[in-house]
């Protein structure tokens, strides 16, 4: 059997040299291969995407607060709903769990010393990078107006907007995922640490390999299908082109057959992150651990089969309509399956309300009501009244930020004194947390209400009767948007005045807890073995308070 | 793994026995396109291709002595296909 | 071997190991690929199964001669290529070095051969536009799609050759020793290639002839 030869920190070193300190010009993070440092790279730039897409929308619902406009024009609120949507889903929530907490934590969690393949992780980056810099040019000549999701004949043909740059650089950065995925699953194949068995991984790591599967076998075909709309646009090949026999709807099958699997690429991790949360917050263990694990995968496969169910109403034939209706109710059952077993492990544990928990009791409530509408969008008959209403907005919405988002922000502060060696101010980080759950309710809740009652999406302008709904919507906008910009504040300020973390301040089973906080480049001061199952919380016997924290340096070898 | 034979034909038998089946095959595909079997010859075009790409996939691209694992990933694109392909044509062929 | 220390990359533990990872990663990859062109594939079958006789006729106008020395190229080329591979892993490295550029050769044979059939093509005006010479008008859907499929194989054609020159120079400079596990990955996408053009001859060639 192969040793695992990690470069080891000689014994006498009591406080080995964190990631961050090992080399602090800008090329050493430019050029770095450490996992760590590349998820770094990830974060900041995701977010200085995520406040684009965020500012951009909050001027489309400052807009929205007037039935008849008072500072856009249609023209221009079409680009910016469509900018906003390209945005937040490719170059935010896409990469935002697995490319940042997957890159840090990952590697971690298995006991590895890295990735499978650190340059290709680099290059990744580099590549959503490329991708994000086109995204910039289309903002900067005038947008782009079809939609996030292009449809042709409008796209192809009649647009007089750049597509082509914002297609090519949705094509860029599909590969960044592909080259994640890739990386992440040959990482969890080859490099589990001695003992990590499949049953004995996180479910965050399950979450990594199932997200990893399906962001290579869908995103190809999202990249194939804005090639096929470059190339009509560009070189008058007739793809799409009703003219010649083409079918526009052909377009819709290969869009949809990756963007549905997407929503997949979004919620995945987050689902991996809550059970995370929930078990070290409850102090138990994952009720029905295997069950958790069927269900991502039978999420994950699936999860590609339902992609019909966005073209109800394109002129797709009632039998497909069937097909795809009755197999979006199947898809429902192990997210069902999952809610039931967060409840379950969370029944009778010792909860504490942390952020990291706050945020995710903020996900297993809004997943479970924008899964639910999702079930009634399912539903052929319900969805041919409420197809392209805000129904469908405030449904995807809940379950992207309502869901993703809550888990990414419960991740981002549960791992946050691993990463960054520093404790955040809880009160504050609490209070963001209950701002976003009031302030998300406040934004969505009145769109379902208007979808309902029949308010079309992607309308600058529209019928009075629905004016209430959008002031309180906008309302709703603002109190998210100083939610959003809370943890800016006292995150940024935790990196220059927070109290030191400790190795383990969440007394958290898990091997990313077994090592200094911040970690050292290799990750492990001693080479981990494992000899048991996850979330060992029971054993552990007692509430958070009560244990002493004893330092990594000064443990043996992880049990 | 291959054989790591440092013989220099042995390094060349298999593999040229591999790609005169895969000409050959190419042939059948060639000449049956002149035979009119109506819808029968792409039927056949197909089939033979897929022969060439499994030959191809076991004695040049060694899955012949390849572990679970690769041979699982290896078919999985085709599945996927199969899902892409059947549920597209669920819808097309009963417009 | 001081000349495999070189090769070894991190996080791997042993070049074993490395290469398992390198095979498992590029086939990883190739799922991925099999998907983008299952994509044009599947545009291809929903428009022929709609407009039989007008693919027939179109496809009539492709250059069989060309497109059969191709496949012929190609199929050479992976002979060429698993040799290389074999070679490799015996570190035999001329032997290794040979192979290589004898498929380089092949693929580039194959592009130029590509290109003549493409300036054809394009005397006869077959560009779906305005100048576009067959009826009926789904004749220019499948010429669409030929120009794509075949232009989408070519640029992966180019990489392949592109990386095989890389790689042939690298061995040949010994900046990387050729029993690392550079091979494993050049060899299982070069193969990949060859494999999408044995399923394109039939569909783009063979539609018409009989």
């Amino acid at each position: 059997m192969s040793e695992m030869i990690l470069p080891l920190v000689r014994a006498e070193e009591s406080r080995p040299t964190s990631y961050l300190d090992e080399g602090h010009t800008v090329l050493s993070w430019l050029l770095t291969t450490d996992h760590k440092r590349i998820a770094i790279l990830y974060a900041l730039s995701i977010t200085v995407f995520f406040f684009m897409g965020g500012i951009v929308i909050g001027l489309v619902r400052l807009e929205l607060i007037s039935p008849t406009g008072w500072f856009m024009t249609s023209d221009e609120y079409n680009r910016a709903f469509t900018i906003h949507g390209i945005i937040m889903v490719w170059f935010f929530l896409v990469p935002s769990i697995p490319a940042t907490i997957g890159n840090f934590v990952l590697p971690m969690m298995i006991g590895a010393p890295d990735v499978a393949f650190p340059r290709l992780n680099l290059l990744s980056w580099y590549l959503y990078v490329i991708g994000a810099s086109f995204t910039v040019y289309v903002l900067l000549s005038g947008g782009v107006d079809t939609g996030w999701t292009f449809y042709p004949p409008f796209s192809s043909s009649y647009s007089n907007s750049s597509v082509v740059p914002a297609a090519v650089g949705v094509f860029v950065v599909g590969f960044s995922s592909i080259a994640t995925g890739v990386n992440f699953m040959a990482t969890i194949h080859l490099l589990r640490a001695p003992g990590m068995t499949w049953f004995r991984l996180p479910l965050f790591g399950w979450s990594m390999y199932v997200v990893s599967m399906v962001m290579v076998l869908a995103t190809p075909v999202l990249a194939m299908s804005l090639l096929l709309i470059c190339a009509e646009r560009l070189f008058g090949l007739p793809i799409f082109d009703a003219s010649v026999g083409g079918d526009p709807v052909l377009f819709q099958h290969l869009f949809w057959f990756y963007s549905h699997p997407a929503v997949y690429i979004m919620i995945l991790p987050a689902m991996g992150v809550v059970s995370e949360v929930f078990a070290c917050f409850a102090r138990r263990r994952v009720f029905g651990y295997a069950f958790m694990v069927y269900a991502l995968l039978m999420i994950g496969v699936v999860g590609f089969m339902v992609w019909g169910h966005h073209m109800f109403v394109a002129g797709q034939s009632p039998l497909a309509n069937l097909i795809f209706s009755f197999l979006s109710f199947i898809v429902a059952v192990p997210s069902a399956i999952k809610v039931f077993n967060w409840t379950a492990t969370l029944y009778r544990g010792q909860i504490g309300f942390e952020a990291p928990m706050l945020y995710a009791l903020g996900f297993l409530g809004l997943f479970t009501t924008g899964g639910l509408t999702g079930l009634f969008l399912a539903s052929v008959p319900i969805d041919i009244a409420t197809t392209d209403s805000y129904f469908v907005v405030a449904h995807f919405h809940t379950i992207m930020v309502g869901g993703t988002v809550s888990a990414f922000m419960a991740g981002i502060h549960y791992w946050w004194p691993k990463v960054t060696g520093r404790r955040y101010h809880e009160f504050a980080a609490q209070l963001a947390a209950i701002t976003m759950f009031l302030g998300f309710n406040l934004t969505f809740v009145p769109q379902f209400i208007m979808g309902w009652l029949g308010m079309p999406r992607r309308y600058h302008i529209y019928p009075d009767v629905f004016q209430i709904w959008h002031v309180l919507s906008s309302g709703g906008a603002a109190m998210l948007a100083v939610a959003y910009l809370l943890p800016l504040a006292y995150l940024g300020w935790s990196l220059f005045n927070g109290d030191q973390a400790g190795d383990n301040p969440w007394q958290a089973t898990g091997l990313e807890w077994q090592t200094p906080s911040p970690p050292p480049k290799q990750n492990f001061l001693h080479p981990p073995r494992i000899t048991n199952a996850p979330y060992q919380y029971h054993e552990m016997g007692r509430a958070r308070e009560e244990g002493e924290e004893t330092p990594v340096a000064e443990q043996g070898d992880v049990r | 793994m291959s054989e790591t034979s440092r013989d220099r034909p042995g390094l060349w038998r298999g593999p040229l026995l591999a790609w005169f089946v895969l000409l050959l095959l190419a042939g059948v595909n060639l000449g049956s396109a002149y035979i009119p079997f109506g819808a029968g010859n792409v039927t056949l075009n197909l089939v033979v291709a897929a022969i060439m790409a499994i030959v191809l996939a076991t004695f040049l691209m060694d899955l012949k002595s390849a572990n679970m694992l690769v041979r699982v990933v290896a078919v999985t694109g085709v599945f996927w296909m199969i899902f892409m392909f059947s549920l597209t044509f669920s819808d097309y062929l009963s417009r | 071997m001081s000349d495999l220390s070189r090769a070894l990359q991190a996080p791997w533990p042993d070049l074993r190991l490395q290469r398992e990872a390198v095979g498992l990663g590029m086939w990883f990859f190739l799922a991925s690929e099999v998907l983008f062109f299952a994509a044009l594939f599947c545009s291809y079958a929903v428009y022929r199964s709609f407009n039989e006789e007008a693919f027939r006729i179109a496809a009539s106008h492709t250059k069989i001669v060309y497109g059969s020395i191709n496949t012929a190229l190609l199929l050479t080329s992976s002979l060429t290529m698993t040799v290389a591979l074999r070679a490799a892993a015996a570190q035999l490295k001329r032997m290794t070095l040979f192979c290589l550029g004898a498929t380089a050769a092949l693929g580039a044979a194959f592009l130029v051969t590509k290109g003549l059939e493409y300036r054809a093509d394009i005397e006869e005006h077959l560009i779906p536009g305005p100048n576009f010479p067959l009826k009926p008008a789904a004749t220019a859907m499948f010429w669409g799609l030929y120009w794509i499929m075949t232009g989408i194989h070519a640029i992966h054609l180019t990489a392949g050759i592109g990386v095989v020159i890389v790689v042939l120079t690298l061995f040949w400079r010994e900046t990387i020793p050729v029993q690392g596990s550079t091979m494993e990955g050049v060899a299982i996408y070069w193969h990949f290639v060859d494999t999408v053009w044995i399923f394109l001859f039939p569909l783009i060639y063979l539609a018409g002839r009989s």
